[in-house]
């Protein structure tokens, strides 16, 4: 190997070590976009006369549980990938998959019980926030279902091909690291949502 | 996220690239998807260029407005189209329209994509001894996310009923109340969030992460430091924009009244609900105050580095000015709401605003007085981008002042939305940060395109700008003090203002010759890319930092061998008999570092 080379190689691990730091940069992005929405509400509800109490469907206590869930079964998930057990690792990442399509099926329920309740969107600026802050943060699981999918594709072609060894390098590993932060990141966010909504919705 | 995988087998094939120079190029990988970060920064600069002459234009044509009221503009009709009524008079709504893109595209689309983007993606691998940024296809996406949003925004000149007529500031109700030009307003600029986003996540993490050997933190040029907290300050305050342009698109298009109470619109009632605008005026300026500092800390970074490079003098006081940085950049977040000291908030919450206001005036003022220290009494070489960046502090200064005056919230009750604000903020942040980009340019232009800018034509451009800007905007405090509210479309039906008629018409005529320099400018530039005269040696103007150590046209990769390691900070100028000592230069036996004081002589 030439000078040139070695020190690009130098180069790349410095980009790949990059690559986890950009992640938790961009998650404090994210945060910083809730943490405008709920001041906001917090700002609002505080001008008097204008909100609407309503109570906050018992369904979001089951989903808030299912999220949680999907972090633990994520962990396992890791876990099994440190190991090398790639079967074992494909499915816990489904079970991480179905739980998360679970918990976005209960918050639509969840919304369609809390519109039953009287709360739309259009009448009540208390119902207003509660949909558009849980809406933007169930976007955000829909875009970790994407990365799920992908990595689960990527997995399933390799499981068949059967050189797990070869197939562990750094850059997979890191990236399976990044899934799995994004992946607990949201569901702590959805706690925190959650949490900050029962103690301020009324 | 979703991309990891492939961007990782992209950088094992461009460390291919770097190695066998520029083989499989064409010109849609080498000019159009390029993740080289000097050809991404070019792209940003000529973009941002092109939003600048079509920005300046709209102001020459409002000023038109504003100056003569009575001119037919039918020569313009070619250009402006539906936007003059028969007669040739410019339409009240387009009047709106026009400062409202004037406002926009010069903030965001040149003063934030085309600086920050132009220079932090330059700049950054070069000056910190890295081949590139650390993820090239991030920083790829970004500029094709700018251009997405210009290419939106430019779409909404052509639509029927025009662009976005609510000001750069898009407050509702108003903004609720407008059409498409609106909606594609705020789609263009959540793209535009987006591409700001992942360019500043690149900016952090390459500056932290993709350091050369030796490249400590304070042994990086103030340039970069600068870019570090400009890109620190958009990432913490561009999303909660979008959490405010979340609410309003919400308000627009799906009903709900998060901005919106009982209206009455042309004698008609909309039965809207109990949301409150303050609330967006909050969410936006939480935004907007960090926004005008995203604006001008790259220009004093460039600012910094260039009178030092060509007085040959250190930075006066280089922790002073990192610290003022980092204290700026904390206030910026505590002072939003003094663009609301009218919006009926309680007063002592104001007063608390009045005091981190003032505050900001003690890091900008150390800054200040640093720069002048710099040249003071130094070899200082009256080259074109040297003087731009003295037009920079001049211009900072002027505008700085008057801030000092709109912080305290008693004189601003006076002189808000009046031309006092627009001089303020056009002098401070407007011509200052154009200076320094301007400045930054001339200085760069050799490592960029290997030539130099002509000279005469710079300095004509310099002086014409600087004496033009002040030409301009120094009236307008007095009319502002006078009470002339800013954003009318015509003064004649107010007799109190009738005096500055004189006025209106002067600082319209200067507009136009300002205007007629910055096209002179630009052909110097784009002349200049293709006609300037070329550049023979590595380090033209004598400087110490790293951009320097590439060879003149630097590839793919920047240096053809090793990344150079890095033994000195970067102001080295006129130390032990040198004129300047490279940042790879090692220490001497026995040579001090710039903060050790020489050790006592013994006394016997
Ligand atoms: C000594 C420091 C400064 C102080 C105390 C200060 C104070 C203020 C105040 C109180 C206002 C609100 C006026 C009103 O609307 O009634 C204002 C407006 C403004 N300032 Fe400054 N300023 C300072 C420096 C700067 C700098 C450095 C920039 C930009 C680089 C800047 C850019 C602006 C802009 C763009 C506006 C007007 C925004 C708008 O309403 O469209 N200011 N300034
Ligand atoms: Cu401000």
């Amino acid at each position: 190997m030439s000078e040139l080379s070695l020190n690009m190689q130098s180069h790349e691990e410095k980009q790949l070590f990059a690559r986890s730091f950009a992640l938790w940069i961009a998650l404090g992005a994210i945060l910083m976009m809730f943490a405008g929405l709920t001041s906001a509400y917090i700002v609002k509800k505080a001008d008097s006369g204008t909100w609407t109490n309503f109570t906050i469907p018992g369904i979001f206590y089951i989903s808030t549980l299912v999220i949680i869930l999907s972090s633990v079964t994520m962990f396992g998930a890791q876990r099994a990938f440190r190991k090398g057990w790639m079967a074992g690792y494909r499915n816990l990442l489904l079970a991480t998959l179905a739980l998360g399509a679970l918990f976005l099926a209960l918050q639509i329920e969840g919304w369609m019980q809390l519109k039953a309740q009287g709360i739309d969107m259009v009448e009540e600026i208390s119902g207003a926030f509660f949909y558009v802050i849980s809406g933007a943060h169930a976007a955000h699981i829909l875009g970790g279902i994407v990365i799920l999918l992908i990595m689960i594709l990527k997995i399933s072609r390799r499981i068949k091909k059967q050189n797990t060894e070869a197939y562990l390098t750094s850059a997979r590993k890191l990236n399976v690291t990044l899934m799995a932060s994004y992946w607990h990141f949201i569901g702590f966010l959805w706690v925190y949502i959650f949490l900050f909504l029962l103690y301020n919705h009324n | 996220m979703s991309d990891v995988n492939t961007t990782m087998e992209h950088t094992h094939a461009e460390a291919h690239d770097h190695a066998h120079e520029a083989h499989h190029e064409n010109f849609f990988t080498k000019y159009l998807f390029t993740m080289d970060h000097k050809m991404i920064a070019k792209q940003f600069l000529i973009t941002g260029i092109f939003w600048a002459i079509i920005g300046a234009f709209f102001s020459v044509v409002f000023r038109l407005q504003l100056g003569f009221p009575d001119a037919d503009l039918s020569w313009l009709a070619p250009v402006m189209g539906r936007w003059l009524t028969p007669d040739g008079a410019l339409d009240p709504n387009f009047y709106n329209a026009l400062i409202t893109m004037h406002g926009t595209l010069l903030v965001f689309f040149v003063l934030t994509a085309g600086l920050s983007g132009t220079f932090a993606n330059f700049l950054i691998p070069l000056q910190i001894g890295a081949r590139d940024m650390a993820s090239p296809m991030m920083n790829m996406l970004s500029y094709w996310f700018f251009f997405l949003a210009s290419v939106i925004m430019f779409v909404s000149l052509f639509i029927p009923d025009g662009p976005a007529q609510g000001g750069w500031t898009a407050y509702p109700p108003l903004s609720y109340l407008l059409g498409h030009g609106m909606t594609l307003w705020l789609l263009s600029l959540t793209f535009f969030v987006a591409s700001t986003v992942l360019g500043g996540l690149n900016y952090i993490t390459t500056i932290l992460n993709m350091r050369t050997k030796g490249m400590s933190m304070f042994k990086m040029p103030l340039t970069i430091w600068a870019l570090f907290f400009t890109a620190v300050i958009g990432l913490l305050s561009f999303p909660v924009l979008v959490a405010g342009f979340i609410l309003l698109i919400f308000d627009r298009s799906l009903g709900t009244s998060f901005y919106l109470s009982d209206l009455v619109v042309n004698g008609q009632f909309l039965d809207k609900g109990t949301g409150s605008p303050i609330l967006y005026e909050h969410l936006f300026w939480f935004l907007g105050h960090p926004e005008v500092y995203i604006v001008i800390l790259p220009a004093m970074g460039i600012v910094s580095e260039v009178l030092s490079v060509n007085s040959k003098k250190p930075v006066f006081g280089y922790r002073a000015m990192v610290f003022s940085i980092l204290a700026i950049t904390i206030l910026s977040f505590l002072v939003w709401a003094h663009h609301m000291f009218v919006s009926g908030m309680n007063p002592f919450v104001g007063s608390i605003f009045v005091l981190f206001t003032l505050l900001i005036a003690v890091p900008s003022a150390i800054k200040v007085f640093n720069w002048i220290a710099t040249i003071w009494r130094g070899n200082i070489r009256l080259n074109p981008q040297t003087m731009y960046a003295i037009g920079f502090v001049s211009m900072f200064i002027s505008g700085g002042l008057t801030g000092i005056f709109l912080g305290n919230s008693t004189i601003d009750i006076q002189l808000h939305d009046t031309y006092f604000i627009v001089a303020h903020f056009h002098i401070v942040m407007g011509v200052a940060a154009f200076f320094g980009m301007f400045a930054g340019i001339h200085h760069w232009f050799p490592k960029m395109f290997g030539r130099y800018m002509n000279r005469s034509m710079a300095y004509m451009h310099f002086w014409v700008t600087l004496i033009g800007a002040y030409l301009i905007f120094w009236p307008m405090h007095y009319m502002g003090m006078a009470g002339v509210p800013r954003r009318y479309y015509t003064f004649d039906a107010f007799d109190a203002f009738s005096q500055f008629a004189g006025m209106n018409v002067f600082i319209t005529v200067v507009v136009m010759i300002v205007f007629a320099f910055q096209i002179l400018w630009v052909a110097n530039f784009f002349y200049s890319i293709f006609k300037g005269r070329k550049v023979k040696e590595s380090n033209p103007w004598g400087a110490t930092t790293l951009e320097w150590t590439t060879p003149v046209n630097p590839g793919h990769g920047n240096w053809p061998g090793e990344i150079p390691e890095v033994y000195r900070w970067p102001y080295d100028y006129n130390k032990n008999g040198h004129e300047f000592i490279p940042q790879t230069v090692p220490m001497e036996e026995g040579e001090l570092e710039h903060e050790e004081t020489p050790a006592p002589e013994k006394v016997s």
